[in-house]
């Protein structure tokens, strides 16, 4: 594996982590079924692409990043709280067909979007099923930096994100903000007779887990430099959602366990040959059944919904406990 | 405006498939409150199995009794594979919860989707029309309505779908039975006080949905490829006709299947780029959802603390 190749595998698992912990938000701690969350991450990563291409300064250097990652987030807010207050009266099922319906009708519009070229490719139209692509900015335009790329987001800078995210939505957790999401997630009922205004809570969960998304966009699209729809579809959120039943529903840490785990296992199953097959190639294949098998025996994950595994912490107590009786009694 | 008759036979003749795959979608959430995610795919395998039975029939067989053979045997393949999954895969965690049950019918669609692309190397399969008086040649015939050729084979989509829903209807509104699936839906566990098998009713309803999706795929499969991939859509679509319609209502079904099929040509119809035509079935579930959440047909059910 050569070194590129390992910056890519880090960097895409990285936004594949911050894409679980996001619909850990609204899946795992609300319990608000959302099949459509690569929607906001196409969301997130469209608006920071075009956001780069239209009002890059080079002068600005690494706030080009931040304008760009705020527009993405702004633009998943914004269209979260369109869906939102209509979508989240429904219950059930019914709120998880609705948001897949809204993935895959991101998907659509964006292979059927055309947008104007702007500075980059002027007098073009970009979009459609080939995506958006951000090259390099020839030096002529702007004389003190003879060639800008947007490319930004290496594997590290990723890892920071997903671990200030990763804390600050443990946090989240802890406050009450997260007490009466989880209380909505046991029973709506009851939360709503203790006081909880349950759409209030709801739509900020929602809200929350969609601007997280878009952030993960604006990095994939920094990282990536050229995006195109089809990569959004609704095998994304299912793989995204894996992440979040294996590392444990509810669960941030095992969020972002499940991420890496799943994340890793493609390229490790690539150079593996039983009889003959090639086991990389059957990666949907062993998704498809690994799902069914953990759901039947694993069905709160790795995790559970702690941040530190039981067993971690039953260890732990097994050292600190206090020396059995054997000693008082000699 | 010339072309509206056109649209409007198209859309109906779609909407016979849809309503078909979403009677059996109607059935199943009835009965166990599962989005069955893999109802699509028992679509694609009853095409796959239409075109298996075609592969095996000597190439003599005239049309008129092949075509009943396929779609007789598609619907047999139907039923096979949903009674085969809901015996391996969603009985075992009927009772851990809607979530569990929900990621399993989404792995199950997955599973079924990827094994027949590892069989089929998703390589699209049609029926070949280049002899005269194959089945391929005569599915491809067409007749001129509008402005436009509609496949004469479509033609059989409506009157099938009619006569299917009408026996179906008989069952759960006359047998005994029937009767026994109403109880079930209502609550299972009053009805197993009352001595009614609920993995058998369970196991019929899924034989009754995997019926009418095998022959809807079959139906598809005379006049379009048969790929791998092919029950997705048709597969939500057929959901959303089933919930715009009024999830557990036969009729709402059927209703919200023609809805569906004549929306989406009706898309196309006023101009507008036909990759929007998958877009308008969700418009149209997220406009009911909003205005009429338990469908056009369906009936309220207040909930119980």
């Amino acid at each position: 594996m050569s070194w590129f190749e390992f910056n890519s595998v880090l960097g895409n698992i990285g936004i594949f982590a911050i894409l679980a912990l996001s619909l850990n938000v609204i899946c795992g701690m609300t319990g608000l079924l959302q099949l459509g969350q690569a929607g906001f991450f196409a969301i997130g990563a469209y608006a920071a692409g075009l956001t780069s291409i239209y009002f890059t300064f080079p002068e600005l250097g690494v706030l080009n990043f931040a304008i760009s990652a705020s527009a993405a987030m702004m633009a998943a807010g914004i269209f979260s709280i369109i869906l939102g207050i209509p979508c989240l009266r429904l219950k059930g099922d019914y709120l998880a067909i609705v948001t897949l319906g809204f993935g895959e009708i991101t998907r659509l519009v964006l292979i059927n979007l055309m947008f104007p070229g702007g500075k980059m490719h002027p007098g073009e139209k970009i979009g459609g099923a080939t995506g958006i692509k951000f090259t390099e900015f020839p030096g002529d335009l702007w004389p003190n930096s003879p060639n800008y790329t947007a490319e930004f987001a290496s594997w590290w800078f990723i890892w920071i994100a997903v671990i200030i995210i990763c804390v600050f939505l443990i946090n989240i957790k802890k406050s009450s903000f997260g007490r009466a999401m989880m209380c909505i997630r046991e029973d709506e009922i009851a939360a709503q007779a203790m006081g909880i205004n349950i759409s209030k809570y709801k739509m900020i969960a929602f809200l929350l887990s969609a601007v997280v998304a878009g952030l993960a966009g604006a990095l994939f699209f920094h990282k990536e430099l050229s995006i195109a729809p089809g990569k959004f579809n609704l095998i994304c959120s299912i793989e995204i959602l894996l992440m979040i039943v294996l590392g444990g529903l509810g669960s941030f840490s095992g969020a972002v366990t499940g991420a890496v785990v799943l994340g890793i296992t493609p390229y490790i199953l690539r150079h593996v040959e039983i009889c003959g097959y090639r086991l990389g190639e059957y990666q949907q294949l062993m998704y498809a059944v690994l799902l069914i098998i953990l759901i039947r025996l694993a069905p709160n994950g790795i995790f559970g919904m702690n941040e530190v595994p039981v067993w971690i912490g039953k260890l732990l107590k097994m050292k600190n406990k206090p020396p059995a009786k054997q000693n008082e009694t000699a | 405006m010339d072309n509206f008759l056109f649209f409007l036979t198209s859309g109906l003749c779609i909407g016979a498939v849809y309503a078909l795959i979403a009677l059996g979608y109607t059935l199943v959430y009835g009965i166990i409150k599962l989005i069955n995610f893999a109802h699509g795919e028992f679509y694609m395998i009853g095409a796959y199995a239409g075109f298996g039975i075609y592969l095996v029939l000597p190439s003599g067989t005239p049309a008129i009794l092949s075509i009943p053979l396929i779609i007789l045997s598609s619907g047999i393949a139907g039923i096979i594979i949903a009674v085969l999954t809901e015996q391996i895969a969603y009985k075992p965690i009927r009772k851990s919860g809607r979530l569990a049950a929900l990621l399993t019918a989404i792995g199950v669609s997955f599973l079924l989707q990827n094994l027949a692309s590892f069989i089929n190397k998703a390589n699209p399969l049609q029926y070949p029309s280049d002899k005269s008086g194959s089945i391929g040649e005569i599915c491809q015939r067409s007749i001129v309505i509008g402005g436009g050729g509609i496949k004469i084979i479509q033609f059989v989509y409506i009157p099938l779908t009619i006569v299917l829903t009408l026996i179906l209807w008989h069952i759960v509104m006359k047998t005994n039975f029937g009767r026994a699936m109403r109880a079930v839906s209502q609550d299972p566990d009053a009805a197993a006080l009352m001595g009614i098998d609920i993995n058998s009713v369970i196991r019929k309803t899924f034989l009754l949905g995997g019926l009418m999706a095998g022959i809807a795929g079959a139906l598809i499969g005379f006049q379009s490829v048969i790929e791998p991939m092919m029950g997705f859509m048709p597969g939500l679509k057929a959901f959303i006709a089933a919930v715009v319609g009024g999830i557990g209502s036969i009729p709402g079904a059927v209703l919200g299947g023609f809805i569906i099929g004549i929306v989406e040509n009706m898309v196309l119809f006023c101009n507008i780029p036909s990759g929007y035509k998958d877009v308008a079935a969700f418009v149209v579930l997220i406009l009911v959802l909003l205005i009429r959440p338990q469908g056009i047909l369906g009936s309220n059910v207040r909930e119980k603390v």
